[in-house]
């Protein structure tokens, strides 16, 4: 035997063994990556139709991803999961939420899947009112809707109301007004009786999708195969529009409206994002007025795979 | 290895605050013979006593402390109860809250003390957070190891004669849990120049917080800075106690539960978890207006805890009459529980139909613009009223998870 020969047989020999270690490495990489059901929490209302009809598709188990949704009704209760570790992210934060997120998850508790711009209406809250001059207003019994409104309405008297109370209220006058983050019982506003009324008059997050930061970097694929079918679900959402809608069965109730199905089209991310400067300069703003304690880093949030 | 002992808060005048008064006698008049006793029996174990002087207010008292610990040193405050029934006895040990080793001690001392005084009943070893303000200062505030005694109640008749009668064996068994307990201090606490205490890891919101916490005398301590990512300001900040090791300040986790921070340990990784989820969500807890957290169904069980004759169905209509008026029924019942012991007076229970729309109507009548229970009036003169039902709406928010 030649010695160039057996060196060549040396390199092939070693060159096959890093062939086969590398197989062995990824296929161990892949075998150690196995997180099992995957629980997301959801809201249920309409603005989870991307995730409600990826589920209803199949398209997280056509991917290999077993996606358990669980549903929340109230932002502490669905933030203390995602802080906790029981649930591995969020399908639809409603506004309230997503400020108390921003605030629980400073500055990497969660990576953002993909957001939900603003309301149809144009503004990202609303002031559901009997009168042009409300004094007495009802406010969701959570810190950021009273906060804000706080700002909005200096010297109006308040009266922390459950949302499910507020229509009720406002119709018995016990109130004048209700001011609200998020969409009341009726799943949107009475356009006759809504004062637009925002501190963000810019693009700003009024929901967002989210997984553990944890979890995208233990089980990147798995993290990778929930992104895409939320995409799929957005794709399907902006391609089919109201057909999708059957997709709220069983997840939220909606009436089937051409302007609901316009909003939920708007849901983006993650790729490609959308030009996220604008929000950014919302976060700061509402940390200038003292809504946010610290400003959130929506670049560093992004999730980008 | 020395023992301070305080007794109870005088002030400048030289007047010794007597607590509870039964039958002629004064807790302070019985803890001071109980003292004289224990002189003696602590000098027979070789453990020095010191004594803070009894015309020292309780902050003084602690002040006093402090200036004069040394490592090893051990406090204890001894305290006798009192309540309005009568059959409501023992012996329980109030320890720091989240602090297994001091848990451990407490339990240990009391296991001494009842070997040592057959009769004694112990009620066990209790964190200080289930106190009526949620926090007891003398298990917090002091830099030494330190305990809070309740060697039983004067106005329970079998506590009162023990006490009475007793007072040798209580002093002997007592100054021999002391010495155990002041050993196994030394045993565990550090002593070179420089202590190095056990680092511990800190999570804040789920996420691991970079720089380690200390385990200083089995208390969780925590990197000041982290008071900033929580948003808390320096004066709400001001009264958590604090540690500094070299040039890094450390404050301690369990004073930050004053702060609403949710405070837990996790024993296998020696953890220990702050969170904000419920006031980052739901803002003040302790509002007096809107709907409450709980159900019925969760307040009777609750109150059954602390009074198992609680009537199932006074929660439900005490969560029409708030919700008929717009306030806070966990306030409401809070107030009712502390008002009246837990039912056990000034509460006719055939009157609750016209008893509770009162209570829940004078909550309305508050007139602050957003209302918290630092705006609630006692029944009658107490400046700790309004902490008294914020500790016990704490609790409430613990036993429903909220926290």
């Amino acid at each position: 035997m030649s010695t160039a020969g057996f060196y060549r047989r040396q390199v092939l020999r070693a060159g096959a063994g890093f062939a086969l270690a590398a197989i062995a490495g990824r296929s161990w990489q892949l075998a150690d990556e196995n997180p099992g059901p995957i629980p997301i929490g959801y809201w249920p209302s309409a603005s989870g139709l991307p995730f409600f009809w990826a589920l209803q598709q199949g398209e997280f188990a056509r991917l290999g991803a077993t996606v358990v949704p669980v549903p929340f009704r109230s932002t502490q209760a669905a933030a203390a999961a995602l802080v906790h570790g029981r649930v591995m992210g969020l399908a639809n934060t409603p506004a309230a939420a997503t400020l108390a997120l921003l605030t629980l998850g400073h500055p990497d508790l969660f990576r953002i899947v993909a957001v939900l711009p603003r309301r149809p209406n144009m503004v990202l809250d609303g002031l559901v009112a009997t009168t042009q001059t409300p004094t007495r207003l009802g406010v969701a019994p959570e810190r950021f809707p009273w906060q804000v409104g706080q700002r909005l309405f200096p010297k109006a008297r308040w009266v922390p109301l459950a949302i499910a109370d507020a229509l009720p209220a406002l119709q018995r006058g016990q109130i004048d007004g209700f001011y609200s983050l998020d969409p009341l019982a009726t799943g949107d506003f009475q356009p006759a009786t809504t004062l637009g009324r925002t501190l963000l008059p810019g693009e700003w997050v009024g929901g967002m999708a989210l997984l553990r930061r944890d979890f995208c970097d233990r089980y990147p694929t798995a993290a990778q195969r929930v992104v895409t079918g939320f995409q799929e679900g957005i794709a399907a959402v902006q391609r089919e529009g109201l057909r999708t809608l059957t997709a709220l069965t069983g997840y939220a109730r909606s009436a089937p409206d051409l302007r609901l199905t316009v909003w939920l089209s708007r849901w983006q991310g993650p790729d490609p994002w959308p030009a996220i400067a604008p929000w950014q300069a919302s976060g700061e703003r509402l940390h200038r007025l003292g809504i946010l304690p610290h400003v959130p880093d929506l670049y560093r949030l992004l999730y980008r795979g | 290895m020395r023992v301070f002992v305080w007794t109870g808060a005088g002030d400048r005048a030289g007047f010794q605050n007597p607590g509870a008064i039964v039958e002629g006698t004064t807790a302070a008049a019985e803890l001071a013979l109980l003292v004289e006793r224990l002189g003696p029996a602590l000098r027979a174990e070789q453990v020095p006593l010191l004594m803070p002087p009894a015309a020292l207010t309780f902050r003084e008292g602690l002040q006093w402390i402090e200036d004069r610990t040394e490592p090893g040193d051990g406090a204890i405050e001894l305290r006798l109860g009192a309540f309005a029934r009568p059959e409501v006895r023992g012996a329980s040990a109030f320890f720091i809250a989240i602090n297994a080793e001091r848990q451990l001690q407490a339990d240990v001392l009391l296991q001494t003390l009842v070997r040592g005084v057959p009769g004694l009943v112990q009620r066990g070893a209790r964190p200080d957070t289930e106190s009526a303000l949620g926090r007891l200062a003398f298990c917090r505030d002091l830099r030494a190891p330190s305990l809070s005694l309740e060697l039983g109640y004067l106005t329970n008749p079998r506590d009162r004669e023990l006490l009475q009668t007793r007072r040798d064996d209580l002093a002997i068994a007592l100054a021999a849990g002391l010495r155990q307990w002041l050993e196994d201090l030394t045993r565990t606490v550090p002593r070179p120049a420089v202590p190095e205490w056990p680092l511990i890891g800190v999570v804040v919101n789920g996420q691991p917080w970079p720089e380690a916490g200390l385990l200083i005398h089995g208390n969780a301590y925590v990197p000041a800075a982290i008071a900033d990512r929580l948003g808390l300001s320096p004066k709400r900040r001001a009264g958590v106690p604090q540690w500094r090791v070299q040039s890094q300040i450390y404050l301690q986790a369990i004073g930050l539960r004053d702060c609403d921070v949710s405070v837990s340990w996790e024993k296998q990784s020696r953890t220990v978890s702050l969170d904000t989820v419920a006031t980052t969500c739901l803002g003040e807890l302790d509002r007096l207006l809107g709907p409450g957290l709980s159900t019925a169904a969760q307040l009777t069980a609750f109150a059954q805890t602390e009074q198992p004759d609680w009537p199932a169905d006074l929660a439900d209509r005490l969560l029409l009459a708030s919700a008929a008026v717009g306030v806070n029924h966990d306030v409401v019942f809070c107030q009712l529980a502390i008002d009246t012991d837990f039912l056990q007076h000034s509460f006719p229970r055939e009157e609750a139909p016209f008893l509770l729309p009162q209570r829940a109507q004078a909550l309305a009548d508050t007139t602050s613009p957003f209302p918290t229970v630092a705006a609630l009036v006692p029944p009658q003169p107490d400046p700790d009223y309004p902490q008294k039902v914020r500790a016990l709406l704490r609790r409430l928010y613990e036993y429903l998870g909220v926290f």
